[in-house]
This record gives C-alpha cells, structure tokens and sequence, in this order.
C-alpha cells in the first residue's frame, strides 16, 4: 500500500480500477505477466509489429505511387525501425526476463531511444524522435486493441490517473464514466479541479510523480476530502473508504430532502444559491438541484474544445440552450476569461513569462476586438431567450470597465442597424477578483449593475501565490485574514449603494466558509451544482446573529490556520455529520 | 578458429551525416551478410545491422567512423559498407551488385 499525498480539489472518496495516461495521452500499464504468459506475450508482440508493419508498408506503397519514391522513403525508414533486430532482443528480453507486459516493453525501450535522440546534438534529431514516437504509438495501437482508450472512449467506469490534463482533453471526457482524477502537477483552480467539481467527482491534484508506480487496472482510492491517494489498498483500508462512501450516499439522500425547499435562515432570511457551470449541459443540474439561477457561465470551453475559434452562431446556440433551460431565471454570463496561453491556434504575446499578471481575461478581449465583438454580439442576440445578464471578467481599472462597456453598446449598436432584436435593459456587471478593484469599489458601484467575488484569483493576486506551483500552494488559501478583510470590504460597498454583490469562487462553495461569508452579509452565492443541497442544509440551520457572532470573532484571529480552526469546530458543532 | 576481423575507417560525407535514409541503407545492406558488424564513433560502438543504434550515434558529415566485421564474409561486408558511404549513399542498386 501507498499514500500520496496531493492537494485536495474536489471532494468525495472514489474507490475503482485506474487507467493510466501519459504525456502522449496513451494509458501504458506497467503490468508484470505470470510466468506462464511470457510465451503468449511473445507472439502477440510479434503479431503486433506484423501488423505494424504490414501497415507501414502499405503506407509506403500508396505515397510511392501517388507522391514518388523519395517521399515513400521515411516509412521504410519506419519499417527499418521498426523490424530492427536489437530493438527486438531488447524487447524479448524484458517480456522473458524482467515479466513486462509487451506494452509496457515497447513504451519502456522506444522512449530509451528517443531520449538518447533528443539528447544529440542535429537538426534532424528532433524529428527522429517524432519517428519513434509515431513507431511507438503505431505498436501501442496493436498491442492495446480494443483496450485502446482515449478519455473520450471510455466504456466503463474509472479513475483517471495522468500526469496533467490538457482542458481539451478534460472537455472531451465521457463524463459519464468518469469517477475520479488524479493529476501529478496543477493545484487548485487547475481546470482539472474545476472539472471534477462540476461533474461532482473526488479530484486531487500536484501529487508530484507516481505514474510509474501503478498500473492501469489496479484499484486505487481517492481521498478528494484530504488530498489522499492510496496505491495498491490493504483490506482493512478498502474496507474503512467503503464505509465512508456509503455515509457519503447516506448524506447525498439526507440532503436530496431540502431541493424543493428555499434556502432561508432559521430566522428567516432568505440566501440565493445559483450555480456554476461550465457546459450548456449543466443548466439541467443546476435546476434538478434546486438553484434560482446561473451566477456564472464559464464560456471558456467554447474555446477550449474545438481547435478553431468559436464562430458567433455556436456562441449563440450554446447562450441559448442555457437561458432557454434555466426558463427565465437569470444566467450570469461571464465574457472570456483565459489568458493567450490558453486558446488554441492564438498568437502567444511576447514577453510573457507571468501569464497571470500578462494578457490575460478582459486585457486579452479589449486587445482582440473582434474576439470580443464576436462573443459580446452572440450574448445578446441570445438575451432575448431568457434573462441574460453579462459579467466582465479581471476588472482591474476603472478605464478597463468603461472600454468593455463601450465595446458592448457598440455590439448594440450594430444590432440595432442590422434589426437584430436584443434586451436593451441587459444588466451589466464585473468580478471583483484584483484587489485593485476591491480597493475602488466605491466607484465600481457606480459604473455597474452587479457584482461577483472571483475568490480564486482574489486569493492568488492578495497574497501573490501561483495555485499551480506545489512548492507554495499551501500559501493559497481563501482562510487568509488580509483575503477575508477584501472580502468584507467588497461586500460593504456593494451594501451601501445597494448593489447586489455575489461570490462565485470556490471558497463560496466550501461548507466550511458559509456561516463566515454569511456573517460578513453575503446573501448570495454561485456554486458548483452539486455542493447546492450541502450549503443550503447550512443556511438552514443558522440564524443571522449566530453567523455575525462568528465573523466578528473570526475577524480578529491572526493567521489562516486559526481561522480555520475556529471555521471547523463552529460547524462540526452545528452539523456534526457534515464531512468537511 | 577465430574468424578475422577486417577494419576500415570512412569519412561520413553525407550534408546531414548518418541521418535516417544513410543509416537506413547501411542497416539493410549490413543485414546480407553473416558477419557481426560494428560501427565505432567517439568511442561508441553499435551493431550496424540496427538503424536505431546506428541513430544513437549522432555521427555528423566529416565524423570518421570505423567499420569493423567480424565473420566469413567480413572481408566483403567491408568493401561493401564502404562503397555505400563513398558514394553518398547515392545508388542501392550499385550496391546490390557488390553482392
């Protein structure tokens, strides 16, 4: 058995078989063969490079006669390659000797040249390790046959171990089979923690590398509470986490109770919970759990999953499947929000080494005006299909939200020359995420409709910490008390002017935050569909002056830790079975 | 008996030195012959029956590598690589007629 210990992204306990993907995206068990397999492994490593170069072959052929000789001449380099008699005993001998799989073989002494290529100096070096990686690839594609899966091929369910996950490939899963990710590198706020929240799955993230170390098909638990990973489980540990996964199902029904009840405080004040989501799809979620409306639509993924530029109409169809089923409760709809880095096919800015302070968000849209015109145009053509309402994204400056807004009554203006029909009242609003903009709030209220606390990049730029870097990631944390003093200033000024001011980090979907974010006078919040029922059983069971007591108390404490301590034993005093 | 071992040295003249398509003939026309047959560059020596070893060598144009086989037919293997390699990989057909 072992332990691993990541950061904790998404939480729940998921006990299954992994799979395994690389770098390349390909699953490649480490399995060791009985000692009455090796013969059996042979040949079908044997009948693998046949195949595989029976194929080759073919290739060569057809480029030979459609394209000449010379250009024919790479893949019988391949074949070359590919039927080399070295390569061959290499193989032979860790299938007989050490018991690999022929996989695993294959992966193990291909990647040995490749490196060895890289490693040589020449222009051309890189371009043979591209040869073997394709010979690779080609053999793995034999060998795996119908075992081959890509994230988006899954036939049952697992849990996905990988060293990191591009947003592509996490967009392009089978949500359905899908139990649990685990990923070597990222942290919090990666796309694979936003994933595994929205389709309510155990994620832990930035265990730094353990790939070698297991085997697709092996069973492996996911601690998504404590940012645990167990390896190879002993009984009495598969026995405890299947225990706890059926008190989990046990408070999932508790909860399932509270759907069609509102969300008031034992003294009576009513808190809105409305959901994140990142794919039309998830509108349906958000209703079946009972939220009164979207505070935030990632449009992101509109960009992320497809390698050209989204055009207006698939905007305007994805904006429209949303608002039409949240049936006339509000969609807050935040424009792009992704640094250059980030798009597929997109010109990487110079002088980038610190996209998070780089172009990125809003800077990125007001740069690119016809990306920004594009998206803005479809939003509200969509507007009159529901109640829309448009959110910028990294508001950092006064003059930065003037400019989005001007971009946005140019779009209407256009609209209204063309005759195109939109919802002139749309409501307009920002995230409150530097705190910079915390800083002038009192002249954001002004300027806007409405507010949204982006608490994850609020964290990361109060307190200068890259979420994604392990080595400081414990820094990031929403419990920090100069976070919560921005936070209590953002919602002061919103209060005055009475302008509603939401929060849809992840620290607003966080049962352990929820009295406290109360207690400061927060009265909405925008979270992922699946923690709604668990935050409204806590609004449930507070009274307002019990949640103000806590924060006043809280608000003096020195340091996140104590902050969180005073958090926890508050809850675990009110809701004793509430997993935290 | 040992068999002898038959050694010449060649100059790798070709622009992108022992590249893919040179180490690819080389691999092949080593291939027909019996003998065990070594290249040695830098102190490195590989099967030069095997494209990928051939590879890991990374012998530029004007590295001097040397050939040495060992086996019966060693004294021919040798004339045979080294007409390859002087006449820039040029023509296999050439080759195939050393044979």
């Amino acid at each position: 058995m072992q332990r691993l210990q990541g950061i904790a992204v998404s939480p729940g306990v998921a006990i299954g078989e992994a799979i395994v993907f690389d770098h390349e995206g390909f699953r490649i068990p480490r399995r060791f063969l009985p000692r009455d397999a090796v013969e059996a492994e042979l040949t079908r490593l044997d009948e693998s490079i046949a195949a595989a170069a029976s194929e080759i072959d073919l290739n060569r052929q057809r480029v030979a006669e459609q394209l000449g000789d010379d250009y024919a001449a790479i893949f019988s380099a391949h074949l070359q390659m590919l039927q080399d008699r070295r390569l061959h005993d290499e193989l032979e001998q860790m299938i007989r000797d050490r018991h690999y799989s022929a996989e695993y073989s294959v992966s193990r002494a291909l990647r040995r040249y490749a490196k060895v290529f890289l490693s040589l100096e020449g222009d051309t070096m890189a371009e043979r390790a591209n040869d073997i990686f394709d010979i690779e690839k080609r053999l793995l594609r034999h060998l795996l046959g119908q075992r081959r899966e890509g994230l988006g091929e899954l036939t049952s369910e697992v849990l996905i171990l990988a060293h990191n996950l591009t947003p592509s490939e996490t967009a392009n899963l089978s949500p359905e089979f899908v139990r649990g990710f685990v990923t070597e590198m990222g942290g919090p706020g990666s796309h694979t923690a936003i994933v595994a929240e929205a389709l309510d799955i155990p994620a832990v993230v930035g265990t730094g590398p353990f790939l070698t170390e297991v085997s697709g098909g092996e069973t492996v638990i996911i601690d998504g509470d404590h940012g645990l990973v167990i390896l190879q489980p002993d009984e009495e540990t598969l026995a405890r986490y299947r225990h706890e996964v059926d008190e989990h199902r046990h408070l999932a029904a508790k909860l399932e109770t509270l759907r069609d009840l509102p969300a008031d405080t034992l003294d009576g004040h009513h808190v809105t919970l409305l959901g994140n989501i990142e794919f039309p799809a998830e509108a349906k979620q958000c209703q079946e759990r009972g939220s009164e409306g979207i505070g935030l639509y990632r449009t992101e993924f509109l960009y992320l999953s497809r390698d050209v530029q989204p055009s207006e109409e698939d905007h305007v169809l994805a904006y429209n499947e949303v608002t039409q089923a949240m049936q006339g409760l509000p969609v807050v709809m935040r424009t792009l929000d992704l640094g250059a880095d980030k798009i597929p096919n997109f010109p990487m800015p110079e002088d980038e080494p610190n996209p998070f302070l780089g172009l990125r968000s809003i800077r990125l849209t007001l740069k690119h005006l016809d990306l920004f015109r594009t998206q803005l145009r479809a939003m509200l053509r969509a507007s009159t299909s529901g109640n829309l309402r448009i959110m910028f994204p990294l508001i950092t400056t006064l003059i930065e939200l003037r400019r989005a807004k001007m971009v946005l009554s140019d779009a209407m203006e256009d609209l209204d020359e063309e005759g195109i029909d939109f919802d002139r009242n749309i409501q307009v609003g920002m995230m409150v995420e530097v705190p910079s903009a915390v800083l002038m709030m009192d002249r954001f209220v002004e300027e806007v409709d409405f507010f949204s606390i982006g608490t994850n990049d609020l964290v990361q730029y109060a307190l200068a910490v890259d979420r994604n870097n392990k080595d400081v990631a414990s820094l990031y944390t929403a419990s920090d008390p100069a976070v919560l003093r921005l936070i209590r200033m953002a919602i002061n000024a919103a209060k005055k002017r009475d302008k509603p001011i939401s929060m849809c980090g992840q620290m607003s979907g966080n049962p352990q935050y929820t009295m406290l974010l109360l207690g400061l006078g927060l009265r909405s919040f925008s979270i992922v569909p699946a923690a709604i029922p668990e935050i409204k059983r806590i609004c449930r069971s507070v009274t307002i002056p019990q949640c103000e007591e806590l924060a006043e108390r809280v608000m003096t404490l020195d340091s996140s830790r104590d902050v969180k301590t005073a958090l926890l034993e508050e809850l675990t005093r009110l809701l004793p079975d509430q997993p935290v | 008996m040992a068999d002898p071992v038959v050694t010449q040295t060649f100059v790798v003249s070709t622009e992108q030195g022992l590249h893919l398509r040179p180490a690819e003939q080389l691999a092949k026309l080593a291939g027909r012959y019996a003998s065990q047959i070594g290249l040695v560059y830098q102190s490195q020596r590989v099967d030069a029956k095997s494209i990928l070893e051939m590879l890991t060598l990374g012998a530029v144009k004007g590295a001097s590598v040397v050939v040495e086989a060992r086996g019966s037919d060693a004294a021919d293997a040798v004339q045979a690589i080294v007409a390859l390699v002087t006449n820039d990989f040029s023509s296999e057909e050439e080759t195939n007629t050393i044979k």
